[in-house]
């Protein structure tokens, strides 16, 4: 039996917050590879690499070694395109698998209407995924409808966080609500689901609704650090909506249920802080904020908290501390302030991104640098937040791939150069050979040995039609018979004796017995002779025919190659050209973005100093006014 | 007093802002708008696909003919008595190819994916294929098998698949060499 009988697992979706999800196109669990080409696609896919997946895909159905799957691959294809930012063409895939109907089928029962259903299911999923990242939103939404309940658990967990989704960036969130309402196994994209569900009711003022939902999110049990990580998120986002509300105290239950190490740590104790504030207990709200005051700088949080400690003590009453808290603020700033600059100009120049990209690059298969790869620069520092951007990644990863083309194609310029030598040198080695063949390729000598065969074979067949048993005569019997014929014609012989006549009867009659009796026999090995001739004959002639075809066809094919390897030579160099452009503009691009980013948080900065300058002023101006009441 | 509550409110609803960003998708439609460099990269990658395929027919058609083309290919079903470290082949008694396993490799065999173990040339006739397998074995000690198969090698492109499975009545691995039609 041709065939691989495995368990196919499926691949878990790759979510990270604001992180592009790794199409997971893998095959049904259970299926039965029939092609070892298509296993051999799979293994590559296996291993997260994606280009070496596709190209092994492409040459593999260009050489008709996928029968068997021929749909799964294209749909494995649409995957893989997607996975690798082709979006369109991988839209075009699953469109084609789909049909241009674009409408579901009605099927019947039966395994392999099962199977023609999950598949289609599969294909309007991604399709609705592809969509979905390009903006058409109500287009995703239509397609994720049609994907149908035959979907792998994961793959209809997702289908719903997405097509809830969209329904919320479509403005209806009563059918968003419907379905994340209706989810019943809790799973991470549940948990997904709910919390953007929490923030698109926020948005709409909805807030005693929204609190449903985050609070819900907010008090999962989770293991996983991106689900403790996105409780975090829930309780921190819900914090701050009762603290909107100016309700302190329920701000503080959510806020109270944030991890102290985790990466919102600084956020929540800003908001407990703002929340003692809320509730008219400043000396509370310092013992946070004067907490932030030991954390890092550039952080936001900080950089509030910072502001937030004058404005206690003002608060308290303590208007020296408030000026002197101010003082150290506004020099905070103006520190901070002047690093940004000198960041923003080594960003615009190129020079961040070449420190940032200075790190280990050898592993094109990784999905994105981890921020503890940043270089130890003052101006990398800045950039925690910009890296962790949808916007950088995307760049980011573009720049990887674009390296990891150069690479390729840096390769196949060697190796193209080393084909063309191949190819010359069978050229020469051809040449040698054909000098060697004789005239005619043995044609007369293999014609010769065919005629003579004919001949034979002929005389045999008509021996075997008259049963001439002279024609097998030994050489004595032919002599034998030579004589007996001559002395029959001889003019003597109608003179001989009736007695003499009678024994020449006799001789003969006894030595055409003896022919006889051994014809059948001796017909039998000359036609066993003649077909085993025969084959090898037809042998020659085939060898000879299969010689004259190579002699005709290889000089064109090593023509076709050499030719193959002259056109493709150029476009590899222009491509690596083409590839180095694009590069620049990309660094360039990912400097602008860096740039931008340290520019807002700048911005930012200098609308603190302000306020802190301006609030200085005023608790001077109140203690002026006071003074001069008091004089 | 009414400067720091205005700041209050001001810096906590410019906090929520910052918060409130859904989470689990991607943004790829903003990325897409502000960086035109993305569309110029998908035009590469998608020229250097068509391109890589070209060039890959094209070594396989010049160096691996079809005529005369051996591969080998190696695949695992399940790996529960067997954690596989490397493979070596010999063919008619020479070295053919040796490979050593990553765990992103052996993770991808047992997943169900079919390594291309070797590709080359073979001459038309009577062959002998030697496979050594080692790794770990059921009881997590050094383990070293060997398989083998005699073939023969006619015109047109052989596939032989080194397939290493659990034997469950035996609780052993085992190793087999199969001919591809």
């Amino acid at each position: 039996m041709r065939s691989l009988a495995r368990k196919l697992s499926l691949v878990a979706a790759i979510i990270g917050s604001g992180q592009l999800c790794a199409a997971e196109v893998t095959p049904r669990a259970g299926v039965v590879i029939e092609d070892l080409s298509y296993g051999q696609v799979l293994y590559e896919y296996y291993k997260q690499d994606y280009f070496s997946a596709l190209t092994t895909l492409l040459v593999e159905e260009h050489f008709s070694r996928i029968n068997e799957h021929a749909t799964e691959a294209e749909l494995l294809r649409g995957g893989l395109l997607l996975s690798y930012g082709l979006h369109s063409d991988a839209a075009e895939i699953f469109e084609l698998l789909l049909g241009n109907d674009m409408a579901p089928t009605l099927v019947e029962d039966g395994k392999a209407v099962f199977a023609e259903q999950e598949l289609r299911g599969r294909a309007w999923f991604f399709l609705g995924k592809v969509l979905f990242q390009r903006g058409y939103t109500s287009e995703a939404a239509e397609a994720l409808r049609y994907s149908g309940d035959k979907l792998a658990a994961h793959q209809s967990a997702e289908r719903d966080a997405l097509l809830s989704q969209a329904y919320m960036e479509l403005g209806e969130l009563g059918k968003a609500e419907q379905i994340v309402d209706a989810w019943e196994s809790v799973d991470d994209w549940g948990n997904y689901a709910r919390y953007n569900l929490g923030v698109a009711l926020v948005k709409a003022n909805r807030v005693n609704e929204a609190a449903v939902y985050l609070d819900a999110v907010g008090t999962i049990k989770a293991s996983s650090e991106e689900m403790l990580a996105l409780r975090d998120r829930a309780n921190l986002a819900l914090g701050f909506v009762w603290l909107r509300q100016e309700d302190g105290a329920q701000a503080k239950v959510a806020l109270e249920r944030i991890r102290l190490a985790g990466p919102f740590s600084n956020s929540a104790l800003l908001g407990y802080g703002w929340a003692e504030a809320a509730q008219g207990n400043y000396r509370g709200a310092l013992v946070p904020w004067l907490e932030l005051r030991d954390r890092q700088a550039i952080d936001p949080a900080f950089q509030e908290s910072v502001l937030a400690i004058p404005y206690a003590y003002r608060q308290l009453g303590a208007n020296q501390q408030a000026v002197e808290s101010y003082t150290a603020a506004i020099q905070i700033y103006d520190d901070e302030i002047g690093r940004l600059d000198r960041a923003i100009v080594v960003a615009r120049q190129g020079e961040l991104m070449k420190q940032l990209l200075t790190e280990d690059i050898s592993d094109f298969s990784r999905v994105s640098w981890s921020l503890s790869s940043l270089p130890d620069t003052a101006e990398a520092r800045y950039l925690y937040e910009v890296i962790a951007s949808n916007r950088f990644q995307t760049g980011l990863r573009n720049y990887r791939d674009l390296l990891m083309l150069a690479s390729h194609l840096r390769d196949w310029q060697a190796r193209l150069g080393i084909y063309g030598d191949i190819v010359d040198s069978r050229m020469a080695a051809y040449a040698i050979a054909l000098e060697r063949l004789p005239d005619g390729l043995y044609a007369e000598q293999i014609a010769a040995h065919r005629s003579t065969y004919e001949g034979v074979a002929e005389t045999v067949s008509a021996a075997e039609n008259s049963y001439g048993s002279a024609v097998f005569a030994s050489a004595k019997e032919s002599a034998v018979l030579q004589r007996i014929d001559a002395l029959e014609n001889s003019p003597e012989w109608a003179m001989a004796s009736a007695d003499a006549q009678e024994k020449l009867q006799l001789f003969k009659g006894l030595l055409s017995w003896d022919m006889d009796s051994d014809f059948k026999l001796q017909l039998w090995q000359q036609q066993g002779q003649l077909s085993e001739l025969g084959t090898i004959i037809a042998d020659s002639e085939n060898t000879r025919a299969r010689l004259v075809q190579r002699l005709t066809a290889t000089p064109l094919l090593l023509e076709d190659y050499a030719e193959r390897a002259r056109m493709l030579a150029p476009q590899v160099e222009q491509l690596i050209d083409e590839v180095a452009v694009v590069s620049a503009l990309q660094i360039s691009e990912l400097g602008e973005v860096a740039a931008e980013e340290l520019v807002d948080q700048r911005e930012r900065l200098l609308q603190y100093r302000a306020q802190a300058r301006f609030a200085q002023a005023a608790i001077f101006d109140s203690v002026a006014a006071s003074t001069e009441l008091a004089e | 007093m009414n400067i720091m509550t205005s700041f209050c409110k001001q810096a906590i609803g410019s906090i929520l802002m910052v918060i409130l960003v859904i989470a689990g998708f991607a943004q790829e439609v903003e990325a897409e708008a502000a960086a035109p460099v993305d569309q110029q990269v998908q035009d590469l990658k998608r020229s250097v696909l068509n391109l890589n395929r070209e060039l890959f027919v094209l070594e396989e058609e010049l160096l691996f003919p079809a005529n005369t083309q051996l591969m080998l290919f190696l695949s695992m079903d399940v790996g529960k008595y067997f954690e596989l470290d490397s493979v070596e082949v010999t063919l008619d008694g020479k070295e053919l190819s040796s490979y050593l396993y990553t765990p992103r490799e052996t993770d991808a065999l047992l997943r169900g994916g079919v390594q291309r173990f070797y590709i080359g040339n073979l001459k038309s006739g009577e062959h002998e294929l030697v496979a050594v397998f080692t790794g770990k074995g059921p009881s997590g000690r050094d383990y070293r098998r060997a398989a083998s198969l005699g073939f023969e090698k006619s015109l047109g492109a052989k596939f032989v698949e080194l397939k290493i499975s659990d034997r469950d009545s035996s609780q052993q691995p085992e190793f087999v060499i199969k001919e591809w039609e």
